[in-house]
């Protein structure tokens, strides 16, 4: 090698020995914000190096008047420099408007670069540990095929539809520049998380059954085909007196009755019902046209 | 100008004694055949006198002719007898020495300015054995020993048609030490042959032990690491380059071959993937340049990861590198560097201790390295892990061995340092240099790069031998 | 294979896919992306076929030599900021200007023959296609078809689509040093402009299908796509395409740079850059990076686009009257 490069060798190692050291990292796996009194609290779930099992995590939370003032709080609170690569999941308070819920996302972004695609719940108070709520969180990921990702929040200024996590399940909640809808029953949050594109599965009980199968959606503009697959219906009331799966298809037909109401009512295409129309080539009359008939195929 | 013999046996005989006489292995006897005065010379290491009494004093005794002086018993010898002797006699005192020490007796003769060379070599040498470098489960093994005619016996043993061509010439150091330049005279370019010729000729080296000496001054670029010939033992794979077209070079006293030009499929290659089924030798051959990219990458990848990018590492090794590291005084390159260095150092003590202490010495710093130093907290347990998989995968591309340590340092140190941009460097460096060797004007990367039929027919991976047989690949014809 | 006359389209590719991968920003809507790029192609590349003939013409080429070396100059100077920029903003306080320009041009001395070039060239073009690859499989459950905007394309939009996809880089006048000046191959040009603007186009509906309407004011969006999904436990494979971004910067300044040496002239430089000029291209790229590490990104690139543009009408002009004066004068 040239003499003439040892300089420049050299002053390239002398350019920075960066980096950090893992044991001075508090990698942030989750962010919670809830609402306390007219103020926010924020908490940071960080994986624990010395426990045994990798879900372990600590809680740290701070309390301001701002989310970003909490979020700040809650990160000095943190030992060590504060690492958000690992970021698997958010939550808002479910009290949040849309408005709200798209400057949190804001500010996850700004300050935390994470993923888009990190899970995102609503959630309301809780007496748990925060630290259990996110393997908790995790699992209803799992068990319903759901995902609400960061960046739905800002794919369309239409609006949308969020989960809220629930110790049993979850329910959804319809927001959009106007108006906020909370979806509790079950079948019902499930088949608008499944209509929105969110959840892959149907995982509840509806009247005195319950339910366990997987879905697919196909729409051809007129017509919205819901393929159920792998279908666990079960009867929980011996003298149920019905047939269940003619129960599930009704509970259905009525929970997409009332969604497409309240979509058409918030002036929201939350479901991509016109998308889908637009596919097909059918754009139909200058109004507003009917949503797409639900035929329910198992 | 080298001195002339001269033709009185005296004036040669004087000579002899005042150059040679103070080696005690050399040996010089006046003698009279058919009433000339003649004397012989010889080393008797490397010569012997029972050969040359046997082969040529004898024969001459038994001969009825009767010669006319010394010229005509040197025309005889030479032109006449089934004596064996070289073609053309020894004419000045340079090549005279040249043929002593290559183990030829000189029969001097009154009245002839010249010495007659008879072929009465006798050298110690070692019998051929088994490749101690190159690892093989099928095929020849045979290896090449020190001794050039040897080595050219074993080749031209393997080579049975007539077009191999073997030019023996001596290199310019101070030992004189012969080489042999060895090419298919029908397969290899001419441009290359005639090149390689200069280039040899040109080199002026004082000691030439090895044919790897040779090597530097074959490359192009003086900064890039990658060789520019490659070596082998085994005189099956050396015939096997000289049917590509390529050319070899064996230096007397060494029993390596430099096979030129040397590309980098080339190390990734062995005998056993063609006596192998094609799809386990295609699978074999991708793991070995998994291996290397291993070997090359994987340390620098590893202390990247924890000082700039963890995101990287699944969550459930997190915790426990976090562990690792805290309970380590040093920061992850310098450990890491560190390990590497440890390593290096007793694979060399392995190789240079004395084989009845060698095993102990890796045996003692294995456990060293492995047990104490991790129990004592100097060392984590995923350095010693990822150091220690890296140096083996060095060991499934032998013939890179020096290439992957060197590159690997600075795969560390860059990645260490700077992240993700030093590693990207590293890697572009690396890449830089395979793309900029140029071997004699051939891609160093064919038939790797660019990607074409070439290199799944026998690049990456091989094809069957029905389809391999239908384009025997030669270069300078069937690059494009 | 013996490289007397080394092909360096696989450079000038991988630098125009480079301006797609490291956009710091979506400029369009991809269906008007679409469109546009129909009619851009053929526009891009006739300005590139004709900038070679002009460049060709005697007398032309001379002249113009010095401004386009000095373009690539301040080319090389915008791609090292640009990089910086995008590294400071991932990874922030953890790597400074200095080191970006010293780990972006050291290599280069590896790459100052034209046949170095052109093989490396080919293998960064394979490992982004493998890279991309990786990246479409682990963001594949992420995509989303109904994010796609099924409202009536506008002017507009078509208008900045078009805007967008005739920024003119400096890739585009290269096939005039590097092609066989009396046979210049228009296909070369035009292979170029419909790869590149593609790779864009095809990039924006990816982007598109991931992000929504929220496409257009995501920074970095393929780097943060890249974060999403992974392989099996190993997610946020951001930091390969990053990686494979960095070698891309560092191949486009090498070309520059051999580009650079061909308008310099001279027969030992026809296909490798001397090292003995290394250091002043390093000292001198060095410092022109801190002389400029305020600039404006974006108004920089359009800056150097307009440039370009300046450049190839010029030279086109310029050769149309060499060229007539030729025909017209007697023989």
């Amino acid at each position: 090698m040239p003499k003439r490069f040892a300089p420049l060798i050299a002053a390239l190692l002398l350019c920075g020995c960066g980096g950090t050291a893992l044991s001075q990292r508090a990698i942030v796996r989750a962010v919670f914000w809830q609402k306390q009194g007219s103020g926010y609290a924020a908490t940071l779930l960080t994986a624990d190096p010395a426990s045994d099992t990798a879900d372990a995590c600590t809680a740290t939370t701070a309390a301001a008047a701002t989310p970003a003032l909490a979020l700040s709080a809650a990160e000095q609170a943190l030992p060590g420099e504060v690492f958000y690569g690992q970021l698997e999941l958010a939550a808002f308070p479910d009290s949040s408007t849309w408005q709200q819920a798209r400057q949190l996302g804001a500010l996850l972004y700004d300050r935390a670069a994470p993923a888009p695609e990190i899970a995102l719940f609503l959630l309301g108070e809780q007496d748990s540990d925060p630290a259990a709520l996110l393997p908790a969180m995790q699992q209803t990921l799992r068990q319903n095929r759901l995902h609400f990702g960061l960046q739905q929040l800002f794919s369309s200024d239409a609006g949308f539809i969020i989960p809220v996590f629930r110790p049993d399940g979850y329910a959804m909640q319809l927001l959009t520049p106007d108006a906020a809808i909370l979806y509790e029953p079950p079948l019902q949050s499930q088949l608008a998380a499944v209509l929105a594109g969110h959840a892959g599965a149907l995982r509840c009980r509806f009247g005195s059954f319950s339910v366990n199968a997987k879905t697919n959606l196909v729409c051809d503009g007129e017509t919205l085909y819901l393929y159920l697959r792998d279908t666990q219906l079960q009867s929980l009331a011996p003298a149920a007196g019905q047939d269940a799966a003619n129960a599930l298809a009704s509970a259905l037909h009525a929970a997409y009755g009332a969604l497409c109401r309240d979509a058409a009512a918030a002036g929201a295409d939350l479901y991509h019902f016109a998308f889908w129309r637009q596919c097909a080539n059918k754009t139909g009359a200058a109004d507003k046209p009917q949503p797409p008939r639900l035929i329910i195929v198992s | 100008m080298p001195q002339k013999i001269s033709a009185s046996l005296q004036e040669n005989l004087a000579y002899l004694q005042n150059n040679f006489a103070a080696s005690d292995d050399f040996y010089t006897k006046p003698l009279q055949i058919s009433g000339i005065c003649c004397a012989v010379a010889m080393f008797t290491g490397v010569s012997s006198a029972e050969r040359l009494c046997h082969l040529a004093l004898d024969m001459l005794d038994r001969d009825p002719a009767v010669w006319q002086g010394g010229a005509g018993l040197c025309r005889y010898l030479l032109q006449q007898s089934r004596i064996p002797t070289e073609p053309t006699p020894a004419e000045d005192w340079q090549s005279a020495a040249e043929f002593l020490s290559n183990g030829m007796t000189l029969l001097f003769i009154e009245g002839f300015a010249g010495a007659v060379v008879l072929s009465t070599q006798d050298m110690p040498g070692r019998s051929v054995g088994t490749p101690l470098g190159e690892g093989n489960l099928r095929g020849a093994q045979d290896a090449f020993t020190e001794h050039l005619r040897s080595n050219l016996s074993l080749l031209r043993r393997q080579f049975r048609s007539g077009t191999l061509v073997a030019e023996i010439a001596t290199a310019r150091c101070r030992a004189k030490t012969e080489y042999c330049l060895c090419y298919d005279r029908t397969l290899a370019p001419p441009e290359l042959v005639d090149a390689l010729r200069q280039k040899l000729a040109e080199i002026e080296i004082p000691i030439l032990l090895d044919s790897a000496y040779f090597a530097s001054f074959f490359k192009q670029d003086k900064l890039n690491l990658f060789p520019a010939a490659a070596y082998t033992e085994r005189p099956a794979t050396v015939c096997a380059r000289l049917c590509e077209g390529k050319l070899a070079v064996l230096v007397a006293g060494s029993p390596y071959a430099l096979v030129v030009p040397g590309f980098f499929a080339e190390h990734f290659e062995c005998l056993d993937d063609y006596s192998s089924g094609a799809v386990f030798a295609g699978l074999i051959r991708l793991l070995k340049y998994l291996a290397f990219l291993l070997a090359v990458f994987a340390p620098g990848l590893y202390v990247m990861s924890v000082a700039f990018t963890p995101e990287i590492i699944p969550l459930q090794l997190l915790a426990k590198l976090a562990q690792g590291e805290q309970a380590t005084p040093l920061p992850p390159m310098l450990e890491m560097l560190g390990v590497t260095l440890l390593l290096e150092i007793v694979r060399e003590a392995g190789l240079r201790a004395p084989q009845s202490i060698s095993h102990t010495v890796s045996l003692v710093g294995a456990l060293i390295l492995g047990e104490t130093a991790v129990s004592a907290g100097i060392l984590s347990v995923p350095i010693l892990i990822t150091a220690a998989a890296a140096t083996i995968a060095t060991l499934a591309v032998p013939s890179l061995y020096e290439q992957t340590i060197l590159f690997r340092f600075a795969v560390i140190v860059l990645a260490g340092c700077f992240g993700v941009p030093g590693f990207a460097a590293a890697a572009v460096t690396v890449l830089a240099m395979a793309c900029g060797s140029e071997p004699f004007g051939y891609d160093y990367l064919y038939p790797l790069m660019p990607p074409g039929p070439a290199a799944w027919r026998d690049g990456f991976v091989r094809s069957i031998w029905s389809r391999l047989a239908r384009a025997g690949e030669v270069i300078g014809r069937d690059e494009a | 294979m013996k490289r007397d006359a080394p092909d360096v389209s696989a450079a000038l590719l991988m630098g125009l896919l480079s301006n797609v991968l490291l956009r710091s920003q979506t400029a369009y809507e991809p269906r008007a992306g679409f469109f546009a790029a129909l009619l851009c192609v053929p526009v891009l590349a006739a300005a590139s076929g004709l900038f070679a003939r002009g460049f060709a013409q005697p007398g032309v080429g001379q002249a113009a030599a010095l401004p386009l070396a000095a373009l690539l100059v301040f080319s090389c100077v915008l791609e090292i900021l640009r990089l910086a920029a995008l590294l400071q903003r991932l990874y922030p306080g953890s790597i400074r200007l200095s080191a970006v320009c010293l780990l972006l041009l050291l290599p280069v001395l590896y790459l100052r023959r034209g046949s170095a070039l052109s093989q490396c060239a080919y293998a960064v073009l394979c490992g982004s296609v493998w890279t991309g690859v990786l990246l479409l499989v682990s963001a594949a459950p992420f995509l989303r078809l109904p994010n796609l905007s099924a409202h009536p394309l506008t002017l507009p939009q078509l208008g900045a689509a078009a805007a967008d996809q005739l920024t003119l880089y400096p890739e585009y006048l290269l096939p005039a040093l590097c092609a066989a000046p009396q046979k210049p191959n228009p296909r070369t040009a035009g292979r170029l402009a419909a790869l590149a603007l593609g790779a864009d186009v095809g990039a924006h509906f990816l982007l598109a299908l991931f992000y929504g309407d929220a496409m257009f004011w995501q920074a970095d969006p393929l780097h943060a796509a890249a974060r999403s999904g992974g392989i099996s436990v190993f997610h946020r494979l951001d930091w390969l395409q990053l990686a494979v971004w960095v070698i891309a910067v560092t191949l486009k300044i090498a070309l520059y740079l051999y580009a650079v040496t061909r308008l310099a002239g001279g027969e030992e430089r026809k296909n490798a850059t001397p090292l003995r000029h290394f250091p002043l291209f390093i000292g001198g790229v060095c410092f022109l990076c801190v002389l400029f590490r305020k600039l404006e990104l974006t108004a920089a690139f359009r800056l150097r686009s307009t440039l370009c543009w300046l450049l190839v009408g010029t030279v086109i002009a310029g050769g149309g009257l060499v060229s007539l004066c030729q025909k017209g004068s007697p023989r």
